[in-house]
């Protein structure tokens, strides 16, 4: 009972590291119109090439109408969707935002679908539950307790997703014998349109590929557990972005790196950053 | 509003309750494939990402074209326009470019199935594959016919060898790819 009072508090009495929620929101933003700007050139020429289905529902055709301005005036679409990302990215996220942002990743998806990879995926379910992450409370006593009910369990269920991500690809690996053996890790240098053959010779052996395959099986499913305690949280945030790093450089997939580094910025507290305003500044003159 | 928050805060643990399960039977279990489960693995359960299936093969494009009576190369573009992003890796257009080059010939190679070219020349990706070769990797060159390349290199582990299987070996005309309406 007093667990379900303290949870009860938890969800409903305030917004929970608001400046925190407020940082991974800007974050997650930035980090589409950075691959915007960069993808800029290749998807002006992919929609020369690809036509876009038509849809058969009214619903479907009005929520896809960016992607029909974007098959007859890419730049233009382009243009409007890294002002609306800048626009957004200095504004206080509000539900119009956020509505906003998630039509666009859903209309970006389908553009750009032929490139995308996992990332894409993951900023789509991010985009979801950041509709829920907006800290205005509202006048109301009972609009208030809803309001930071819904920020509060967006918040959590999104810690929750990629915390899933986790959980699912660890045990995808642990439950597969290529994987268990690390001969996963001879595999890899052979997809020779992804990875980086400069590591090729790093990979040549058996044992250090098994001791890769089970630091990449116990960090995936060490995650799952770490990142809810105050003690190990920060230390496998920082393994986490030092892995997806190093998968950044060697299999060619920076956008999913960034993505997923971005995503752990919902894992922060906002005295997480109180603290690190106060290292930084100790080294300023 | 003691009631109110209690019930909101019940409702929230039913909820991380049954998403949680319902993952976890997904992930663990062996369940069937119905539209709830696939929607469910699609938008709110992603992954696995690099799971035994998509690293045992590399597949490969490699393109040559007659243009005044002689024959060019098989080249890999995809391959090149992924070295230019591995030696500059700020040219992250290249890689996506890359990208797309396979995932235009795998949808076209998946749709083709026992189908003659006469009957395939009709599908959609097929189409948008030979208008990408014509426009990008052509670039304008008058051309009067293509010679498409698709190959799977899949290495095996016991004998720690790389096999190449050609999945499809096509001489066309572009002029014959009809645009579908």
């Amino acid at each position: 009972m007093l667990l379900l009072n303290k949870f009860t508090d938890y969800l409903t009495t305030d917004f929970q590291q608001p400046k925190a929620v407020r940082v991974f929101c800007k974050g997650v933003l930035l980090a589409v119109a950075l691959k915007l700007i960069f993808l800029w050139p290749v998807s002006s020429m992919v929609l020369q090439y690809h036509a876009l289905e038509s849809d058969d529902s009214l619903v479907k055709a009005f929520l896809m109408l960016p992607s029909i301005l974007a098959q007859h005036y890419p730049a233009l679409f382009l243009g409007i969707s890294l002002a609306f990302l800048c626009v957004a990215f200095f504004l206080s996220w509000n539900y119009i935002t956020a509505v906003l942002f998630l039509l666009l990743i859903i209309n970006l998806n389908r553009i750009q679908f032929l490139m995308s990879n996992g990332g894409d995926s993951v900023v789509l379910m991010l985009a979801v539950w950041m509709i829920g992450m907006v800290d205005n409370p509202a006048k109301e006593e009972r609009s208030r307790v809803v309001r930071y009910f819904i920020f509060n369990v967006a918040v959590l269920l999104c810690q929750v997703q990629v915390v899933l991500i986790y959980f699912v690809s660890g045990w995808d690996k642990v439950s597969s014998v290529v994987w268990r053996t690390g001969e996963a890790f001879a595999y890899i240098p052979h997809l020779d349109f992804m990875f980086n053959q400069g590591f090729t010779e790093f990979l040549s052996d058996s044992v250090t590929n098994a001791i890769l395959s089970w630091m990449t099986i116990a960090f995936e499913l060490t995650f799952v557990i770490a990142v809810w305690f105050g003690k190990t949280r920060l230390w496998v945030l920082a393994i986490g972005t030092v892995f997806h790093v190093m998968i950044a450089i060697t299999l060619s997939i920076p956008d999913f790196a960034a993505v997923m580094i971005v995503s752990y910025l919902i894992f922060l507290k906002d005295s997480d950053y109180t603290r690190l305003r106060s290292h930084v500044t100790r080294f300023l003159p | 509003m003691d009631q109110l928050k209690k019930r909101l805060t019940l409702a929230a643990i039913v909820l991380l309750a049954v998403h949680l399960s319902i993952a976890g039977c997904l992930t663990i279990g062996t369940p069937t494939r119905n539209t709830f489960t696939l929607f469910y693995n699609r938008y709110l359960l992603p992954g696995p990402f690099f799971n035994e299936q998509h690293i045992q093969i590399s597949p490969h494009l490699l393109i040559a074209y007659k243009s005044n009576n002689a024959w060019s190369s098989l080249t890999d573009y995809g391959a090149e326009k992924f070295s230019t992003y591995v030696k500059s890796p700020w040219r992250y257009a290249a890689l996506k470019e890359s990208d797309y080059l396979r995932n235009i010939m795998r949808r076209s190679y998946n749709n083709i199935g026992d189908r003659t070219f006469q009957e395939y020349r009709h599908d959609a990706e097929f189409n948008e594959l030979n208008r990408y070769v014509l426009g990008e990797v052509m670039q304008g060159i008058s051309v009067d016919s293509i010679h498409l390349v698709y190959v799977f290199k899949k290495y095996d582990g016991t004998m720690k060898q790389v096999h190449v299987d050609t999945m499809l070996n096509l001489y066309y005309n572009p002029l014959q790819v009809v645009t579908p309406e």
